[in-house]
């Protein structure tokens, strides 16, 4: 099973996609993977995480993607491909190999690369993502569908010289297979994403802008058909808060929560009171999220 | 007699079919190929541009498209020259004129 949490910044996802990796890791092997790259898994964990599967406890792996090594082996595993014609060709091509790196969009890329690839993993029973706040985890959904029409594109082009080129000789072309490789990778991941097999979890605050983007989020996410399987309210506070205002506005968040979203099943996780942070205190937000895998 | 009759009208056959073919040959299928090898190129080159603009200073999409530069390596540095050299615009609107008449 794959989970992935989204949600705005700074409302909790890397603490509740903690807390749902050490769940299954209960259940079997979990690895929890962090799309963002401004990473947080070392500090939830009180531990270094690196690009590396790390261990941080029995069944339990985690894991950094880091889109600058990506990029960096991704280019090197092309190089290597035709290392040998680049000298005999004496072409100019370090530019060229300069922009792949510094291009818009090649981290987006190579993060989406590296996204897919775990996702498509099997030696994990479960895996969960803590991704970039909404904008970034709307995006890694949508991703098969923009980069699989540029490929259409490119194909459709490349078709183009196919069809003369038929007249001609009758030998395969490696461009146009490679294009369709692509594609089929594409698709198997889209399908992947909106199938059952993934779970998209939002994490939201009971505060109006959190509520207000899980809203847009979902109201976007509906429009594509892509289920969402459920919604964490974090930090909810209890009636002994010292604020009355924020309580009063909780509750009418909450409320409208219940109204709007109610078919979608959601589970509150109180207010901890201290920082959570290290496995222990993830523990204690175990008993709220478990209602949500049941 | 007889035979060499239809020898010598044997070899005039051949004669004339290798003719024929070679005539249909130069008036048609040379003249294709001609063609389409040129139109071939053509979009050839748009279909490098879509890939590796970046090595002509048009921003693309490239993460993706590195993938096939190994296949397109014999091809870039005479892309590249092509896309460098300039380009009369006008002498072509002018010879797309002369063409209508």
């Amino acid at each position: 099973m794959k989970f992935l949490f989204g949600g705005k910044g700074g409302v909790g996802k890397t603490t509740t996609a903690a807390t749902a990796a050490l769940y299954w890791s209960s259940v079997g092997r979990t690895l929890l993977v962090s799309t963002d790259p401004a990473h947080s898994l070392s500090d939830i964990f009180e531990m270094p995480v690196g690009g590396v599967e790390t261990e941080i406890r029995s069944n339990l792996f985690a894991l950094e993607i880091d889109p600058e090594s990506a990029v960096k082996s991704y280019k090197e595993k092309i190089v290597r491909q035709f290392g040998q014609t680049l000298q005999e060709f004496h072409l100019n091509l370090e530019s060229y190999l300069e922009s792949i790196e510094h291009n818009p969009g090649a981290y987006e890329s190579a993060i989406f690369d590296e996204f897919a690839k775990h996702l498509l993993r099997d030696d994990y029973e479960t895996i969960v993502f803590d991704t970039a706040p909404t904008g970034a985890t709307l995006r890694l959904i949508f991703m098969p569908e923009y980069l699989n029409s540029w490929i259409q594109f490119l194909i459709q082009s490349r078709k183009g010289i196919l069809k003369l080129r038929d007249m001609l000789t009758r030998e395969k072309d490696p461009v146009i297979e490679t294009l369709y490789q692509m594609k089929d990778q594409f698709e198997k991941i889209g399908q992947l994403l909106t199938s059952e097999e993934t779970k998209l979890v939002l994490v939201l605050n009971p505060e109006t802008l959190a509520f207000e983007e899980t809203a847009r989020t979902l109201h976007l996410l509906h429009r594509f058909d892509i289920p969402v399987s459920g919604l964490v309210v974090n930090r909810v506070v209890d009636d002994a808060f010292p604020y009355k205002g924020y309580l009063a506005s909780q509750k009418r968040i909450l409320e409208a929560l219940q109204n709007k979203y109610g078919h979608i099943p959601h589970v509150q996780i109180p207010f901890m009171g201290d920082e959570v942070k290290g496995l222990d205190r993830l523990g204690r937000l175990l008993p709220f999220l478990e209602q949500l895998f049941h | 007699m007889k035979t060499s009759v239809f020898k010598k009208a044997w070899k005039l056959l051949g004669k004339i079919t290798l003719n024929v073919r070679l005539f249909l040959y130069g008036s048609f299928e040379l003249t294709l190929k001609h063609h389409i090898e040129k139109e071939m190129a053509r979009r050839m080159d748009f279909f490098m541009m879509l890939c590796f603009g970046d090595l002509i200073g048009l921003p693309v999409p490239n993460y993706l498209t590195f993938k096939l530069l190994p296949y397109f390596l014999e091809e870039l540095p005479y892309w590249q020259r092509r896309m460098a050299r300039g380009k009369e615009t006008i002498y072509d609107r002018m010879a797309e004129f002369a063409r209508e008449f």
